[in-house]
C-alpha cells in the first residue's frame, strides 16, 4: 500500500522559478523516507504539495489512494501532518496548550477530546507541564517540539518534516531522533527533507535525491554509497563512508555506511587480530 | 516587551479576579478618570489605584518605570501654561504663564498619570493571554485581538531579525552614524525595507502553517473560569468608587 504517490508533478512559483519538474515518486506506508538534495533542489516545494498547501500545475498527488485537490481539502491535512522548518512560523499561539489545541479544534473535536489530545501529544514530545508557557519564552528546541506536538495532536498517519534537525543542539537532535523512532514504531509513515546525509543513512529505509526540481535518484540508503552520484547531486559522502574510502580491503562484502556497521566491522577485525 | 507578564504570576486577590470583570471595570474606571476635571477628584482616583497596586503587591519601582516610559509623550504638556490665555502668573521676558494654563496642565498631567496607573494595574495583574481571551469574550472584534496577540508573539522574533541584519551591516564595516550622510541614510533605508519584507514573508509562512492545520475562524476560547462573589463585590466597589469620584468632581454622581 502506498501512503503517498506523486505522479508527474510540475510546479513553478508565481515569479516563474521552476521548482519541480515532472516529479514522480511513491512512498510506501510505514516507511522512513529521507528527501535529500542541495539548496534550491525543490524539497520544501515538494513537501508543500503533499498536503495540498500548493496545488500542482501539472500532474497529481495521491494520499492513501485519494487525489489531493488543493486548498479545500481538509481531510488531507488530517492525514498528512506538516512540521515546518522554523517553529516560529508554526507555533503562533499565546500558550503552548493553545497552540497544540489549534489543530484538533479546527477538526471540530469536542473540548474533552481536544484536552486529551493536547496532554497526550505534549507527553510524547517530553513537554509535560509546559501547557501554560508562552512559546516566545521557550528555547528553540522546545518550540520545535511544540510544533511537532501540534501536528501529532491531529493524529496524522503520515508525518512530513522539513529540515527537522536544523539549528538543534546535539541533545535536541537525539531527542528528536527518539521521537521519530517512536512514531516509526507506531507504523506512521515519515518523510524528512534534509541535507544531512549522515542522518539519512542512519535513520531512513528509503532515500529520494532531488536535484534541480527533478528526482535524481531514489532507492534504499545504499544509494548513498555512490560517491560519483553524491558529487553530482552536490551532497557530501556519509562520514563513515568517507572514513572507509580507500580501505576497501578491510571491508567484508561491502564497506559500512552507518556508525553501527562500522563498529561491527571493527569489532570483527579486532577479534581476528586477537586470534592471530 | 520584556516587561510584559513580569508580575502577573503573583497570587493576590487582584490577580485572582476573573480577567473579564477586571477588564470591564478597569476600562470603565479609565473612562471616568480621563474625564475628571478637578485635581482633588483626580488625586482621590490616583489614591484608589495605588491602593489596588499595593494590594496586588506590584513593586513601586516597576510602577515608576512604567510611568517613566510615558515621559517623552508629556513634552507637549509643558507648552500649555504658555499658550493658554488668562491671568498671568509668571513672566519670562515676552512669554507669560497663565493661571488657567497651569491648572489645565496640572489636570492633564494628573489624568495621564492616573490613566497609566490604571492600565499598569490591569496589565501587571493579568497575564496577557488571559487579557486577550477576556477581550475576545467581552466582544472586542477578533481581528483586533489577533492583531495585539501577533504583535506580542512576533515582536521578539522580528526585533531579533533586525538585530541580526544590523550586526551583518556592522560586520562589513558599516558604522551607524549620522542619518544626514547619504550612504548612512541608504543603509538605514535598506534595513527598514528589508525588515518590512521579512515581516511580510513571515506573515505568509505563518498563515501557510496555520492552513496546514486546517485553520478556520475563531482562535480564542473564552475563559472557563466562572464569576463568583469576589467578582461581584469588586464590580460593586468599582461602581461605588466611580460614583464617589463623580460626586467630588461634578457635585453629582451623573
Ligand atoms: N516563494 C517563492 N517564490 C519564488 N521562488 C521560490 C519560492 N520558494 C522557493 N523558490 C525557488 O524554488 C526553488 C526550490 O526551492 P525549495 O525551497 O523547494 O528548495 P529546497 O530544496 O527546500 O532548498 P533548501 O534546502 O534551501 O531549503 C528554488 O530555486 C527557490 O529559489
Ligand atoms: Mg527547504
Amino acid at each position: 500500500m502506498m501512503a503517498i504517490e506523486v505522479k508527474g508533478v510540475s510546479y513553478a512559483y508565481p515569479d516563474g522559478t521552476p521548482a519541480l519538474r515532472e516529479v514522480s515518486l511513491s512512498i510506501p506506508a510505514g516507511s522512513r523516507t529521507a528527501i535529500l538534495g542541495p539548496n534550491g533542489a525543490g524539497k520544501s516545494t515538494l513537501l508543500l504539495h503533499l498536503n495540498g498547501l500548493l496545488a500542482p500545475q501539472r500532474g497529481q498527488v495521491f494520499v492513501a489512494g485519494r487525489p489531493v485537490l488543493g486548498d479545500e481539502d481538509t481531510w488531507v491535512r488530517e492525514t498528512v501532518g506538516m512540521v515546518f522548518q522554523d517553529p516560529d512560523d508554526q507555533v503562533f499561539s499565546a500558550t503552548v496548550a493553545e497552540d497544540v489545541a489549534f489543530g484538533p479544534q479546527n477538526m471540530g473535536l469536542s473540548p474533552e477530546e481536544v484536552v486529551r489530545r493536547v496532554k497526550a501529544s505534549l507527553a510524547r514530545v517530553g513537554l509535560r507541564g509546559y501547557e501554560e508557557r508562552p512559546p516566545h519564552r521557550l528555547s528553540y528546541g522546545e518550540r520545535k517540539r511544540v510544533a511537532i506536538a501540534g501536528v501529532l495532536a491531529m493524529g496524522p498517519d503520515i508525518l512530513v518534516l522539513d529540515e527537522p534537525m536544523a539549528y538543534l543542539d546535539p541533545e535536541g537532535r537525539l531527542r528528536l531522533r527518539a521521537i521519530l523512532d517512536e512514531l516509526s514504531a507506531e507504523s506512521k509513515t515519515l518523510l524528512v527533507a534534509t541535507h544531512d546525509v549522515d542522518f539519512a543513512v542512519e535513520w531512513s529505509d528509503h532515500v529520494v535525491i532531488l536535484r534541480g526540481g527533478r528526482v535524481f535518484r531514489s532507492g534504499g540508503p545504499e544509494v548513498l554509497r555512490d560517491a560519483e552520484l553524491l558529487r553530482e547531486a552536490s551532497l557530501t559522502m556519509p562520514t563513515v563512508a568517507r572514513v572507509f574510502a580507500g580501505f576497501e580491503g578491510l571491508c567484508r562484502d561491502r564497506c559500512p555506511l552507518t556508525v553501527g556497521e562500522a563498529r561491527e566491522l571493527l569489532a570483527s577485525i579486532q577479534t581476528e587480530l586477537e586470534v592471530e | 516587551m520584556q516587561f510584559l507578564d513580569l508580575h502577573t504570576g503573583r497570587d493576590t486577590p487582584v490577580h485572582r479576579l476573573d480577567p473579564r470583570f477586571k477588564l470591564v471595570t478597569m476600562l470603565a474606571f479609565l473612562v471616568v478618570v480621563v474625564n475628571l476635571r478637578q485635581p482633588g477628584a483626580l488625586a482621590l482616583a490616583t489614591a484608589v489605584i495605588c491602593l489596588v497596586l499595593f494590594t496586588a503587591r506590584i513593586p513601586v519601582r516597576y510602577v515608576l518605570a512604567r510611568l517613566l516610559m510615558a515621559l517623552p509623550f508629556t513634552g507637549i504638556l509643558f507648552l500649555i501654561p504658555f499658550t493658554t490665555p488668562g491671568h498671568a502668573a509668571l513672566k519670562f521676558g515676552p512669554a507669560s504663564v497663565s493661571y488657567e494654563g497651569l491648572s489645565l496642565a496640572l489636570v492633564l498631567v494628573m489624568r495621564l498619570g492616573a490613566a497609566l496607573l490604571v492600565t499598569t494595574a490591569l496589565t501587571s495583574t493579568t497575564p496577557l493571554t488571559d487579557l486577550l481571551r477576556a477581550m475576545a469574550s467581552v466582544g472586542v472584534p477578533t481581528v483586533f485581538v489577533q492583531l495585539v496577540h501577533f504583535t506580542v508573539r512576533y515582536f521578539s522574533v522580528l526585533s531579533e531579525e533586525i538585530a541580526t541584519m544590523r550586526r551583518a551591516q556592522r560586520s562589513r564595516g558599516y558604522e551607524p552614524g549620522s542619518v544626514l550622510r547619504p550612504d548612512h541614510l541608504r543603509a538605514m533605508a535598506q534595513l527598514i525595507g528589508m525588515a518590512f519584507i521579512r515581516a511580510m514573508e513571515r506573515g505568509e509562512r505563518v498563515y501557510r502553517a496555520m492552513r496546514a492545520r486546517n485553520y478556520r475562524e475563531g482562535l480564542f476560547r473564552p475563559p472557563s473560569r466562572r464569576a463568583g462573589a469576589g467578582e461581584y463585590a469588586w464590580t460593586a466597589l468599582t461602581g461605588l468608587v466611580i460614583c464617589l469620584l463623580l460626586l467630588v468632581d461634578r457635585g453629582s454622581p451623573l
